[in-house]
């Protein structure tokens, strides 16, 4: 097997001072699949967006079969045959597939002529045996659906490097591996697959070689059957660690109730489904999971509980009264910089969102801004949050410090209720670890948690039970333990076998 | 009987005047929609409308070629419409005061520049008759009694859903005003595309005050569009970006402007300034209505629109 | 707090803090892009045969350069400035009032109703009721779109544009039909306003109380913006709306406020056209000061106090120009070129200004 990609001596420094890269070699083989391991913000992903033309390195250079390349724009990456599967931002919602195909297809004709295209596509889609509907809005698929066309359009256009960031992020047990099923094919036809990844099972299981990197750097590359879980971990994070300890400081969930949901039902907000008929209970010290495929409810759930949309059913949040509300609900969004906090207020200002306006921070009308800046300094402190001056603008601040900012917030007050939404996605290590305890001790100290997260693996460390939601309905409520794990995956992709209803629709616990 | 072809005949007269009072009113708004499909919101057509109406009467009166006329008006709108795109285009200003800025800067130039012409007389652009058809009731008046730059309008309405819905450059715009990171991923050349959807929305609104002065009214006057720039945005969104909509709106716009004359001619007395207040309240209330329309369906709105648009930044 | 004071005092010298930032980096662009709207007007000038050089001077020595122009200058600057204000309260929670003209004219028609149909009033409380009904009658005219977008999530920039325009017609409306003056030998005019129930004014000239009253507005505005819960809450909506609604606040409630109350603002200044400077109501009472008023909001950066010398200068410029026009026949819409070139050039500042707020928060986010 020969090298497809040589990457040498790369480097790439962000303004500020931030190495991203340095000075890292990797090389890439036809018919492998090679795993690029790190923790979020070691570098893989700017090292993948050099290769794909997307940044500039300031140092180092690139071989493509062997020839060196020098690249512009995305664009030339494209015809060199490197090809990157972006979760976001690479599909237009509003067009159907054959017409975002056509967006990036070298030689569209200035008159479109949609029914040739279409069938082309098809022939296409058979031939390489993927499945794709050209004629569907994109608003309309899955995210794994959205993913096959991601891939599919990279094949179409002659890709022989693919390249795929955190992939299974989005995806059910099941789908991926379908997944992983292709990419082999794809690899063994004489290409090649980078699979970026913070999950070190997911590289075990699905990798030939694997480049370890830390701190923007290459600790290690290896044939992936020469290193053991347990010294890839270290490698990937430098010292001994031994990820998900925290489960262990769960406490017993009371008697008492926290949480009563039934027949919920949401209108559809974000996708096709909405929420039909959601029915569960959350008890003190418990710690719920939700589990589902993102685009199946979980947002219309969310925004239910936290009220922002009206809803029929009923929720009964025990002991809290509405005008309380406020101070007995800690919820952590989904979108920690666009909803979490607002980027244009001060640190200071974001942490005091919930303080503002009750005592002992007003004084009738007024603000007593020095007690605000005391407890919003006490916030950083407990925290760790950095940058620390509370006068700092929050779009200054990291995603994890965000996190950090949110959590200080929502958690001060002791909260009764914690509604968290992937609460750790894109975080470094140290900081998911400090979310997962933060969430373990209040539940610990009395709270009820409800997680919503697409990571199963996180779901099965830190929960009591899980909930699997499919389609806007409740499918499945799971003793959170990894032996359920292949279950729940199947509950996840709609797979219900032998699932026993009890009265009014709502699933009683498989044995 | 009597009665029924006293209103047949106030009808057809009202259709036909409603066409021309609105003909301006949709080359400004046929042109929005191609701007804002792209995701840039031009609030400056009142200014351009002004700049392509004057340009338009003074080309008219130094030469007197309408045709040239007219293209001189839509260049000359669309020069002022690219100060419009640099700013917010170029250097990510807010659309809106960019817009409100270029109509201001419209209005104080046309009017220290065309004093000279106020009250000037000249050949405006005259009816254009299709033979035999203009003689089938109803229809022939209506539809082919008109001057000649209504039939320009159907088709630049025409080509504009061809452009939009049919064309690579079409499919580009689309993409850009709907989410410009994933067609920036793409390799779209997403700040060309929206200059040249700015651009050419410039042109037709100069077309339209163009159209305005020169076969509608026949006279220049200052400030003489009298908000019916303000008027083509919103009836962008009152048909849903839809440039065939659009057309359909502008004329019906177009009837309660001179709904007034028609009345006070059918022996109906009320207020001018009543009637004069009409159709504004009407596009308030037809942008409310579609607004609810849109919120509920979910679609229509070009996601990114009136949004800045920094490549790369996630 | 010694420590927090000093490093203030570092940041002030450094140029880092907010305040004086803008007067620290308002170097290079905003030089340039005002000297480019400078060659503009000049350009222009040129095209109407007229000295620019001649035409600029004599509309700053105008305004400017007499104790007549400088009283004229200061009437003209009260009706920018309430205007403006109209504008930036509204702004403050991310809305874009458009509509202070249309605003504007229902607080002199509401003004004009109390001494056509509160007749009875005795004397001492009809300037009280008419600041009460033009405040009255702006905030409605701010409520319309406030509703529509907070209820609806209607566009307000263009419902309140749209209601400029039927302000205007109902200003025409009234004149030309039911309050049309009778002794007026057929002019459209309403009657004249009886001394009583014009608004006191300053020794003689025609500056009347709409100015302290704004003045104090933007003070007391200021103060709530910064040391109360709401106008912690305001700043929160227009920092970010999703936010905001997360941590409870209804937005609703703010956006119809807001507008509401600017509405009202520029409401006074329609009293002080009507009352005091025309005597009357009639058409053609505002040429143009709701929108030029909201484009000093934006000048002003959003920093309220601002708002005062900005419209001072352009108050300037309109008594200037308008004595040019007695003296020279250069239409008033001078001006307004002026403006809209001033404020490209205020366009093209924060876009540097930006850049480099951008080149900070990219180094941060890894």
């Amino acid at each position: 097997m020969k090298s497809l990609v040589r990457m040498h001596n790369i480097t790439k420094l962000f303004p500020g001072g931030i190495f991203a890269n340095r000075s890292v070699d990797c090389e890439a083989r036809t018919g492998e699949i090679h795993g690029i391991l790190g923790e979020n913000g070691a570098g893989k992903t700017t090292l993948m967006k050099i290769l794909a033309g997307l940044y500039r390195p300031d140092a180092g250079m690139i071989e493509i079969d062997g020839q060196v390349v020098n690249f512009h724009t995305p664009r030339d990456a494209k015809l060199a045959g490197v090809g990157m599967v972006h979760q976001h931002f690479s599909l237009v919602n509003a067009l159907t597939v054959a017409d975002n195909l056509a967006l990036s297809a070298i030689n569209t004709p200035f008159f479109l002529k949609p029914k040739r295209w279409a069938a082309h596509l098809r022939l296409e889609a058979e031939r390489l045996g993927i499945e794709v509907r050209p004629d569907a809005y994109v608003w309309q698929l899955s995210m794994g659906e959205r993913q096959r066309v991601e891939i599919f359009r990279l094949i179409l256009e002659g890709a022989r490097i693919l390249i795929l960031d955190e992939p299974t992020s989005i995806l059910a047990p099941q789908e991926a591996e379908h997944l992983f099923y292709h990419l082999q094919k794809f690899a063994s036809s004489g290409h090649t697959v980078f699979l970026v990844t913070h999950k070190i099972n997911q590289v075990k299981e699905n990798t030939d070689r694997v480049t370890v990197l830390r701190q923007g750097r290459v600790v290690a590359t290896s044939q992936t059957q020469n290193l053991n879980e347990a010294q890839l971990a270290e490698l990937m994070v430098g010292r001994s660690f031994q990820q998900f300890t925290a489960r262990h400081e769960r406490k017993v969930p009371s008697d008492e109730t926290v949480l009563e949901v039934k027949g919920l039902t949401v209108k559809p907000l974000f996708n096709p489904h909405g929420l039909v008929d959601f029915s569960f209970t959350l008890r003190s010290r418990e710690i719920l999971g939700v589990a589902g495929i993102s685009g199946n409810g979980q947002d219309e759930l969310v925004a239910a509980l936290t009220g922002i949309t009206r809803y029929a059913g009923v929720i009964n949040r025990m002991g809290i009264s509405s005008d309380q509300e406020q101070n007995e609900v800690g919820y952590i969004p989904a979108d920690r910089r666009g909803v979490g906090v607002a980027l244009d207020l001060s640190v200071g200002d974001n942490l005091s969102l919930r303080d503002y306006h009750r005592s002992p921070f007003t004084f009738g009308p007024f603000i007593k801004q020095s007690r605000l800046d005391e407890a919003a300094r006490e916030k950083i402190a407990a925290y760790e949050i950095r940058p620390d001056s509370p006068g700092n603008q929050t779009s200054y601040l990291s995603g994890g410090n965000i996190q950090k900012l949110v959590l200080a917030r929502e958690m001060a007050h002791d909260p009764k209720l914690i509604v968290a939404v992937t609460p750790t996605a894109g975080l470094d290590v140290a900081t998911v670890d400090l979310v997962h305890r933060e969430i373990i001790r209040h539940a610990g100290n009395g709270a009820g948690a409800l997680i919503v997260s697409e990571d199963l693996d996180e779901l099965l460390e830190i929960c009591h039970r899980i909930l699997v939601i499919y389609a806007g309905r409740l499918v499945g409520a799971v003793e959170a333990h990894p032996d359920r794990r292949q279950e729940i995956g199947l509950l996840m992709s709609g797979l219900d076998l032998g699932v026993k209803t009890g009265t009014a629709g709502v699933p009683t616990e498989r044995n | 009987m009597i009665y029924l072809i006293a209103i047949a005949a106030f009808i057809t007269a009202v259709f036909t005047s409603a066409i021309q009072s609105g003909a301006s009113i949709a080359f400004a708004a046929i042109g929005e929609v191609i701007s804002e499909r792209a995701g840039v919101i031009n609030l400056g057509l009142e200014g351009l409308m002004l700049v392509g109406a004057l340009t338009g009467v003074i080309v008219q009166v130094e030469n007197g070629n309408p045709a040239l006329a007219l293209f001189a008006a839509g260049l000359a709108a669309a020069l002022l419409a690219s100060i419009h795109a640099f700013l917010v285009i170029g250097l990510n200003s807010n659309q809106i005061v960019s817009g409100i800025a270029i109509s201001i800067l419209g209005a104080g130039v046309t009017g220290l520049l065309g004093r000279g012409y106020v009250g000037v007389k000249f050949d405006g652009i005259a009816k254009f008759e299709i033979p035999v058809l203009k003689d089938i009731p109803f229809f022939g008046p209506v539809l082919f009694q008109q001057d000649s730059l209504v039939y320009l309008l159907l088709l630049v309405s025409l080509g504009a859903y061809l452009l939009i819905n049919r064309t690579r450059y079409g499919l580009h715009l689309r993409s850009v005003g709907e989410d410009p990171q994933a067609a920036y991923a793409q390799s779209v050349a997403v700040q060309r595309t929206r200059v040249i959807a700015v651009l050419l929305g410039g042109f037709l609104a100069g077309i339209g005050g163009g159209h305005l002065s020169l076969a509608y009214t026949y006279a220049w006057s200052e400030r003489m569009t009298v908000g019916r720039g303000i008027i083509a945005v919103g009836l962008v969104i009152v048909a849903g970006w839809r440039p065939l909509w659009t057309l359909l709106a502008a004329f019906m716009f177009g009837a309660l402007t001179v709904l007034h004359p028609k009345l006070q001619a059918a022996g109906i007395n009320v207020s001018p300034y009543l009637v004069k207040m009409l159709p504004y309240l009407f596009t308030i209330v037809a942008l409310t209505l579609a607004t609810i329309r849109f919120k509920r369906s979910g679609q229509g709105m070009p996601a990114a629109l009136m949004k800045q648009f920094l490549p790369g930044q996630t | 707090m010694e420590t927090d004071i000093k490093a203030r005092l570092l940041r002030i010298f450094r140029g880092q803090d907010d305040i004086f930032k803008v007067i620290y980096t308002a170097g290079g662009a905003t030089v340039v892009a005002a000297f480019a709207a400078f060659s503009l007007l000049w350009l222009l000038l040129y095209a109407v045969d007229r000295n620019p050089a001649e035409t600029i001077w004599s509309i700053l020595v105008g305004g400017f350069g007499s104790a007549l122009g400088l009283k004229e200058t200061v009437t003209r600057m009260t009706p920018l400035l309430l205007c403006a204000l109209a504008a930036a309260i509204p702004a403050k929670g991310g809305l874009f009032n458009i509509g202070g003209e249309g605003q504007l004219h229902l607080g002199a028609i509401a003004a004009t109703s109390v001494i056509i149909y509160l007749t009875w009033l005795p004397h001492w409380m009809v300037i009280p009721a008419m600041i009460m009904m033009a405040m009255l009658g702006g905030a409605i005219w701010g409520f319309i779109p406030g509703i529509l977008r907070g209820w609806l999530g209607v566009n307000e920039v263009l419902v309140s544009l749209m209601l400029n325009y039927v302000a205007v017609a109902l200003v025409e409306l009234l004149v030309y039909g039911p309050w049309k003056d009778p002794l007026a030998l057929g002019w459209p005019y309403s009657v004249s306003f009886p001394e009583w129930a014009v608004l006191p004014t300053w020794s003689g000239s025609n500056i009347h109380l709409g100015l302290p009253l704004g003045i104090a507005v933007i003070g007391l505005f200021y103060l709530l913006m910064r040391w109360t819960t709401w106008g912690f809450s305001v700043r929160v909506i227009e920092a970010n709306p999703l936010t905001a609604t997360y941590i409870g606040l209804r937005i609703k409630i703010y956006a119809i406020v807001l507008l509401s109350l600017g509405g009202a603002m520029a409401a006074l200044a329609g009293l002080g056209e009507v009352s005091v400077i025309q005597g009357r109501l009639r058409e053609g009472i505002s040429p143009g000061y709701g929108y030029t008023g909201f484009l000093i909001t934006w000048l002003s950066r959003k920093k309220p106090i601002a708002i005062i010398p900005i419209s001072f200068l352009v108050g300037g410029f309109y008594s200037g120009a308008d004595a040019l026009q007695l003296s020279a026949g250069l239409p008033a819409a001078t001006v307004d070129i002026f403006m809209g070139l001033i404020f490209l050039a205020f366009l093209i500042d924060e876009y540097v200004r930006r850049r480099r707020a951008v080149a900070y928060s990219k180094q941060a986010i890894s």
